[in-house]
């Protein structure tokens, strides 16, 4: 794997980016607040998801999206639904706009289709009871697929997200798939990122309150260093998604690539790890589901669950280092 | 220390993988899933009359007189199938437990055979308070003498069976002036108390089919009776018998475990992926071979603390270690067999994400990792010192 130099690299948000990032977490904080995330129980709401999308948030780096940036913006919007725990296929719409043809672009960029990614040869589907538009991942590769409304059958899933059941028919291999993978991969790992930092916060502001043995949780060391652990883990991968979203912007996909599948294996490995650690520290409130981490949680789960997955993302770091078999 | 196991405890084995096997397993599902209460008390009558209410208990009494190896090697079997069925079955046994250590004759020949019978659904132990979880010194429910009687008052959270159980061992602060955790006393409420309100099933992540419900104590009044040992001397019952529950909850999560892994083991020599059997993968296979080395630990560590309390020696540091590594290597089996079956293990059509969510709270109820780790370091230190 080559190193870049990251010195040339400013990965703080810009204030462009920041205001988006702030529109977000306004837009969260109205319409799609934490009891609202519990009341939906991880359905999927059009309504909200176009709501959303009329705000411009999937046109970033698209012909359409201008003046809504690139990569880093999508940094910027991912975290900010992250630490919401916004429903929604947010990474697939993300490398959907990198590989389908102007008018399911658009309809995709206005939230009035929605997208399925998954992997060639598996016929489970995220999203896929709400999804008209397929996508598989064939190795590096992205092919459009249809799918027999017929055949569709509902799923339930751990997460409670409205996943489908069907074969699919294989259409065209679609340009873009490499610029979509970085974007799916980046987006996947903010968001991740930003839904475990607002775990560990809300386990350390518990662990503040919450007394034993006459002490605040957070008194015990015991306590505290996971935490930090956690805190840690999770802001390097950010700052790794960053990282990928700076080089994408400027154009060096393979660094781009590089630092993606980096960030997506860091963020999935950090945020189940804040999951658990958290889940530790809030003990049986955690466990309930009226509680303030088991929404969060299982949302973590279903995202590192979630098709590509981390297989793609670790045959190419192997391929980096002269390893693995895949192409 | 003899490995090998007694005829009975393997007859005793048997007896509850079978009954996991035909009984537990068909509906582990739509127990976790409806929460079938008719289908879930069912089965706990029955796991009665097959003996498993009351393993540890003296045959007087009603119970199997087993010892504490075969309750651990059923509450293994029993969690391979239903988490939920496991605990309560762990739990009455534990409120079985309490009553023959400190009980009183006739306190003992009332409860206990209605515990082991299956009369009573389940026994409920009420200990924890919202602001007295991991330190229980420090609760606040009291129980004031009055006349021939004792009148609690307070909220125990997070009991287990509190919507079915037939009888709650309580505890509750008996002298104001004492120093925490020593004018604590132990009682024994039967449901259905005037004056104890059970509260709603808490909406949980996992073990969905057991009900663990919030207990209010408002005036209720019990019979002098009702006190379960000496009076002032419950704290000291209490963190004695909750050692012995930690092997009851070691145990559940390595069925648990064991289940998930058995089951993304089959899966890897079935599933085909890049051209060969996902078996072939030395990635996975070093996966297998890590978890059921760790399980394989702690069930060594599990038969260990239950032989020695069933040799009557000191097991509380033992117990904590046993439940403390038993339940994390549990977790980590689970999600690395949810990973191994990809998005099959995220779907409910696979039960790994029930197994995910069930193995969840064993690191957390009947003393979280880090209480073991204090009881732990704290019996090392000692020692040094």
């Amino acid at each position: 794997m080559q190193a870049t130099d990251t010195q040339h690299l400013d990965l703080d948000l810009n204030e462009d980016q920041q205001a988006i990032a702030d529109a977000v977490t306004r837009f969260c904080e109205t319409r799609c607040d934490t009891e609202t995330v519990k009341s939906l129980n991880h359905q999927f709401s059009a309504e909200l998801w176009q709501e959303l999308a009329a705000m411009g948030v999937l046109s970033p780096a698209t012909p359409e999206g201008e003046g809504m940036g690139g990569a880093l913006e999508i940094c910027a919007i991912s975290e900010a639904l992250g630490s919401h725990v916004f429903p929604g296929p947010l990474a697939a719409s993300f490398l959907a706009t990198q590989v389908l043809p102007d008018n399911a672009r658009a309809a995709i960029i206005e939230g009035s289709s929605v997208v399925s990614l998954s992997n060639i040869g598996d016929t489970l589907l995220p999203w896929g009871q709400h999804a008209d538009i397929f996508l598989v991942v064939d190795g590096n590769d992205v092919l459009l697929a249809s799918c027999d409304d017929d055949k569709r059958q509902a799923v339930n899933t751990l997460g409670a997200e409205p996943w489908a059941r069907s074969s699919l028919t294989f259409g065209d291999q679609l340009d873009g798939a490499a610029r979509g993978f970085i974007l799916n991969d980046i987006a996947t790992a903010a968001y991740l990122c930003a839904a475990g930092l607002k775990l560990v916060k809300e386990a350390s502001d518990y662990a503040m309150v919450r007394k034993q043995f006459g002490t605040a949780l957070g008194e015990f060391q015991a306590i505290a260093h996971p935490l930090a652990d956690c805190q840690i883990n999770l802001s390097a991968a950010e700052t790794l998604a960053r990282a990928a979203a700076c080089c994408f912007d400027e154009g060096d996909m393979d660094a781009a690539r590089n630092y993606s599948c980096s960030a997506r294996l860091s963020a999935s490995n950090a945020a189940l790890q804040a999951a658990y650690t958290c889940h530790q520290v809030f003990a049986g409130i955690g466990i309930t589901l009226e509680g303030p981490a088991f929404h969060i949680s299982r949302r973590i789960r279903q995202l590192v669950s979630q098709p590509p997955g981390d297989v793609q993302c670790k045959a190419h770091l192997l391929q980096q280092v002269g390893l693995g078999t895949r192409d | 220390m003899d490995l090998s196991l007694s005829e009975e405890q393997i007859m005793i084995q048997d007896m509850a993988r079978k009954f996991a096997r035909e009984e537990l397993a068909p509906v582990a599902e739509q127990l976790d899933h409806s929460g079938n209460e008719e289908a879930f008390l069912g089965n706990l009558k029955k796991l009665a009359e097959l003996g498993c209410m009351g393993l540890n208990i003296q045959s007087q009494y009603g119970g199997g007189a087993a010892g504490v190896i075969a309750f651990s090697l059923a509450i293994t079997e029993l969690a391979k199938a239903c988490a939920s069925t496991a605990v309560t079955t762990s739990v009455t046994n534990m409120v079985a437990e309490v009553i023959q250590a400190i009980g009183n004759e006739e306190q003992k020949q009332h409860y206990l055979p209605k515990l082991c019978s299956g009369e009573y659904a389940a026994g409920g132990f009420g200990l924890t308070e919202s602001s007295a979880g991991s330190d229980p010194s420090r609760m606040k429910t009291r129980a004031v003498r009055d006349g021939d009687d004792w009148i609690l008052n307070g909220n125990k959270i997070y009991i287990t069976s509190g919507t079915y159980a037939g009888v709650f061992v309580v505890w509750a602060v008996t002298d104001n002036d004492a120093k925490p955790g020593k004018g604590i006393s132990c009682f024994l409420v039967e449901g259905g108390t005037p004056g104890l309100t059970i509260g709603k099933p808490e909406d949980k992540m996992g073990q969905k089919a057991s009900h663990t419900n919030t207990l209010f104590f408002e005036d209720c009044r019990i019979p002098a009776s009702a006190l379960l040992g000496k009076e002032n001397d419950g704290f000291r019952v209490a963190v004695g018998e909750l050692a012995g529950g930690r092997i009851g909850i070691g145990s559940l999560a390595l069925g648990v475990g064991l289940a998930a892994m058995d089951y993304a083991k089959q899966y890897l020599t079935e599933r085909e992926q890049f051209g060969q059997k996902l078996a072939n993968f030395q990635a996975l296979q070093f996966m297998l071979a890590d978890r059921y080395t760790e399980l394989e630990a702690a069930r060594l560590l599990l038969m260990q603390a239950a032989y020695e309390k069933e040799q009557g020696n000191y097991f509380g540091t033992a117990a904590s270690m046993a439940k403390l590594f038993a339940t994390e290597k549990a977790n980590d089996a689970c999600y690395t067999a949810l990973q191994m079956l990809g998005g099959n293990g995220y779907i409910k059509e696979y039960p790994l994400e029930r197994y995910a969510r069930d193995v969840r709270i064993t690191s957390i109820y009947e003393g979280t990792s880090e209480i073991q780790r204090v009881i732990i370091s704290r019996d090392l230190l000692r020692t040094v010192s």
